[in-house]
């Protein structure tokens, strides 16, 4: 075999770079470098149970000093666990001034800190920002708990966008009285729907899923109430599919029975059908469902052959 | 004369002796094998009660009673070792403190709730010195429990990236 004295020089040249690259001074001082943060951020997270006005200061100059995002970030998490105005008003300047990043961890941390005047203060920020700073202000009225304040930007939105993020948020906060209120404005949407079924609003989604005056409406409800689960919905779904005889309320029914679980509830509907049709859509959903039960009508069908 | 003297100066040593807390025997800490306490001039102007537990001649358990603090359950019988002096009794802890000790941070937490400026220097030197990151950062948090000028002095060297300190 012939070896070429190049290519073992080459492969010489690449391992000794290797293990001079393992011994870089670069590297250790990268290593130093996220020792010293993780210091700075163990020094910051102490800093949360000393006094505040001790802490502030300390916190204040981090902000303002050349530190990485991330240890900036754990000194807005701080900041607004210290429990003075000032501590707001500075989050609040971040949030309005500071680096994209941090802007909307500033925000985020309003949310947590839950104080009600930097709170406020976030509305005049929604209205002038960008969609990302709106989001980080929707986030942070969810952490807040501040069902309102989304209410209010969901009712006053501007466009289809900017009230379907606040209408999504409030089915997450579960401001089933929000939504309700939001029904009854002429900004009704099908993202209310699935608002509705996030928020586990049993009672309104059952109004609309036997309503049949939008089609489409009912059948977006009825598949809904799949999605809120439980004994209510699974009665209301066999009643809408048996009580129907639209072929796409019961299809939706289906569905809404499918996304629930209630195997007992199809295999109910199965016995109880005389359609080969429907036997053969409502043993389809069965096996869809991986439920057992699909053996139990196999053994049945085999019993009735002998 | 002079046997008068002689015996005002050994009256005088008898109540500087009883008067000391330590009534001056040098405290080696706990030996013998299980549980031994005692109280020391604490942080917030009462006393801490230290408990230890010892096997083989090392600590494996503490527990802290003060006014600020209580860890653990005091249901043992345990050796009564009186009141020590703070230093001595931060001296014998802190001999314990190093990584592979599960009980540092039991450790750490004791000497900082000792009365006296030395708790903050040594949990600085903790801060500055030790290795093990658990530790640090458990010094780092009983410094900020401290309410002095020093304590704060090292979270500024910190924060502003001094690497000396």
């Amino acid at each position: 075999m012939y070896i070429r004295p190049k290519a073992v020089l080459a492969i010489l040249a690449l391992l000794a770079m290797g293990s001079s690259l393992a011994q870089s001074p670069v590297l250790k001082v990268s290593e130093v470098a996220d020792e010293t943060e993780l210091l700075k951020i163990a020094a910051l997270e102490a800093l949360m149970s000393a006094p505040p006005e001790r802490a502030l200061p300390l916190v204040s100059k981090v902000l303002s000093s050349n530190n990485s995002n991330e240890v900036k970030s754990r000194a807005l998490f701080v900041l607004s666990q210290i429990d003075l105005p000032e501590a707001q008003s500075q989050l609040l300047e971040v949030a309005r001034a500071g680096d994209s990043e941090l802007r909307g961890e500033a925000i985020r941390m309003i949310g947590i800190s839950g104080d009600a005047e930097a709170l406020a203060g976030l509305a005049d920020l929604y209205g002038s920002g960008d969609e990302e700073v709106r989001d980080a202000v929707l986030e942070a009225y969810m952490i807040a708990g501040d069902d309102d304040a989304v209410f209010q930007i969901a009712a006053n939105a501007s466009d289809a966008g900017e009230f379907e993020a606040a209408v999504e948020m409030l089915g997450v906060m579960g401001a089933q009285d929000e939504l309700r209120r939001l029904r009854e404005s002429s900004n009704f949407s099908n993202i209310l729907i699935e608002a509705f079924a996030i928020s586990g609003d049993f009672d309104t989604l059952r109004e609309l899923a036997l309503d049949g005056s939008d089609p489409e409406r009912q059948a977006r409800a009825i598949e809904a109430l799949g999605i809120v689960g439980g004994e209510n919905v699974n009665t209301t779904l066999i009643e809408i599919y048996r009580s129907t005889d639209s072929a796409d309320v019961k299809e939706s029914a289906l569905e809404g029975l499918l996304i629930s679980g209630h195997e007992e509830g199809v295999l109910e509907l199965y016995r109880a059908s005389d359609n080969a049709r429907e036997k053969r859509k409502l043993l389809e959903i069965l096996t869809v469902m991986g439920s057992d039960l699909v053996l139990d009508i196999i053994d049945a069908a085999l019993a009735g052959d002998r | 004369m002079k046997t008068v003297l002689r015996i005002v100066v050994v009256v005088v040593l008898i109540a500087a002796c009883i008067g000391s807390e330590s009534l001056g025997a040098v405290f080696d800490g706990p030996v013998d094998d299980g549980w031994h306490t005692w109280q020391v001039r604490a942080a917030d102007g009462g006393e801490l009660q230290i408990y230890v537990s010892i096997e083989s001649g090392e600590p494996v358990q503490f527990r802290l009673r003060s006014n600020s603090i209580c860890s653990g359950n005091f249901d043992v019988d345990a050796t009564d070792l009186g009141f020590i002096d703070v230093d001595e009794s931060i001296d014998w802890l802190q001999t314990y403190i190093e990584p592979r000790s599960r009980l540092g941070s039991d450790i750490i937490m004791a000497i900082s709730l000792h009365s006296g400026a030395r708790p903050v220097v040594i949990l600085a030197t903790i801060v500055k010195t030790q290795t093990d990151r658990e530790i640090r950062e458990e010094a780092l948090f009983w410094l900020g429990q401290s309410d002095s000028d020093a304590a704060f002095d090292v979270f500024d060297r910190l924060l502003s990236g001094n690497a000396s300190m």
